[in-house]
């Protein structure tokens, strides 16, 4: 299997099979991620278009410098706030239901029940930088190249994020010690 | 995924068991439905502008490459010797010109050209003779393509062979 630099350079290169690879690669991934920003499964899909479009705009010139999703996430992220303000100004909907998703318990279960509520007190900062260290599986120095901040500001933020969590009753059971 | 994350966390005291990942991916992560007509408007729009940056890619190498090849073609078409030159005159030849080809036959005369135009004018005469005769005398080193008669050394035999190719022939001119 090609790697991602390879299938970059064949892009830059014109090669239209090449991206079409990374499209697959990585559609998914930047689908979900936008469809946690947006909460918008239409949205997303806008997102999704756009975030390809970016990186085909910036063929045949692009670079990857790191990971091709450390790349890809600020620019998920930046769309999406954009079409959801542009969403929200065409229909104002409630900010902070937008933020977390409403886990069906019949589904989810209970505990996912009370971890969704808990990450939802978290402030908005901190529970990034989780959900990219435990959902999007990236390292400290993949989300801090990804946001654009300090290794150490990532550190202290998601140690805070741990912090709240392991002192909350309903989510103290995640933790080992 | 690790047991726990404490690995990536040197500094932190805090253990986590993986089913905190586990849920949040559940709570976090959706089933992904893309229709089939999103997958082909973003790969129908990448392929077009994939073609445009290819032609463009090519383009700027394209022209100069061409320009590059008249140039070759051309130098090609007057490095080659012309045979209206080489056929003034009567030459003792001329039999086997009807023989021969053309070409072949102008290539043939002018590589004799060569080999017996010590002084590089073009022609084959007298003076090349006295030329080569003063380079054997000198003690200089040779050309090999002074070696006229093919004997493997350049000697008072191959002024000879001069010598009697632009006597015998009109004007010196092959």
């Amino acid at each position: 299997m090609e790697s991602d630099e390879q299938l970059v350079q064949a892009a830059n290169e014109g090669d239209a099979e090449a991206f079409e690879s990374l499209y697959y690669r990585y559609r998914d991934w930047v689908y979900r991620l936008a469809f946690r920003f947006t909460r918008n499964r239409e949205q997303a899909l806008d997102v999704l278009q756009e975030t390809f479009a970016y990186l085909l705009r910036k063929l045949p010139n692009l670079k990857l410098t790191a990971s091709m999703t450390t790349f890809l996430y600020p620019v998920v992220k930046h769309v999406s706030i954009t079409i959801g303000r542009k969403s929200r100004r065409e229909k104002p909907i409630d900010e902070g239901l937008a933020e977390l998703p409403s886990p069906a318990p019949e589904q989810a279960g209970a505990s996912r029940a009370e971890l969704a509520a808990v990450m939802g007190n978290l402030p908005e900062d901190q529970r990034e930088i989780v959900l990219m260290r435990f959902v999007e599986d990236m390292s400290i120095d993949e989300i801090a190249a990804a946001i654009g901040i300090p290794a150490g500001t990532v550190k202290s933020r998601f140690y805070r994020a741990l912090q709240t969590l392991r002192n909350d009753r309903r989510t103290r059971d995640y933790f080992l010690e | 995924m690790t047991e726990n994350h404490e690995h990536l966390d040197g500094n932190f005291d805090l253990k986590v068991s993986d089913k905190l990942s586990a849920d949040l991916k559940g709570l976090f992560e959706r089933e992904v439905a893309i229709p089939a007509e999103v997958d082909r408007a973003i790969l129908d729009g990448a392929g077009q502008r994939l073609v445009r940056h290819r032609r463009r890619r090519l383009l700027p190498w394209a022209i100069p490459t061409a320009a590059a090849a008249v140039i070759v073609f051309a130098v090609v078409l007057n490095t080659k010797p012309e045979p209206a030159k080489l056929d003034e005159g009567p030459s003792p030849l001329a039999p086997q010109r009807k023989a021969a080809s053309k070409d072949v036959y102008s290539y043939s005369l002018a590589a004799m050209v060569s080999r017996g135009d010590v002084d590089l004018n073009g022609r084959v005469d007298i003076l090349d003779a006295f030329k080569l005769a003063r380079h054997i005398e000198s003690g200089n080193s040779m050309n090999w393509k002074w070696d006229i008669n093919g004997d493997g050394v350049v000697d008072r035999q191959d002024v000879d062979s001069v010598a009697f190719s632009a006597v015998s022939l009109d004007k010196g001119v092959l």
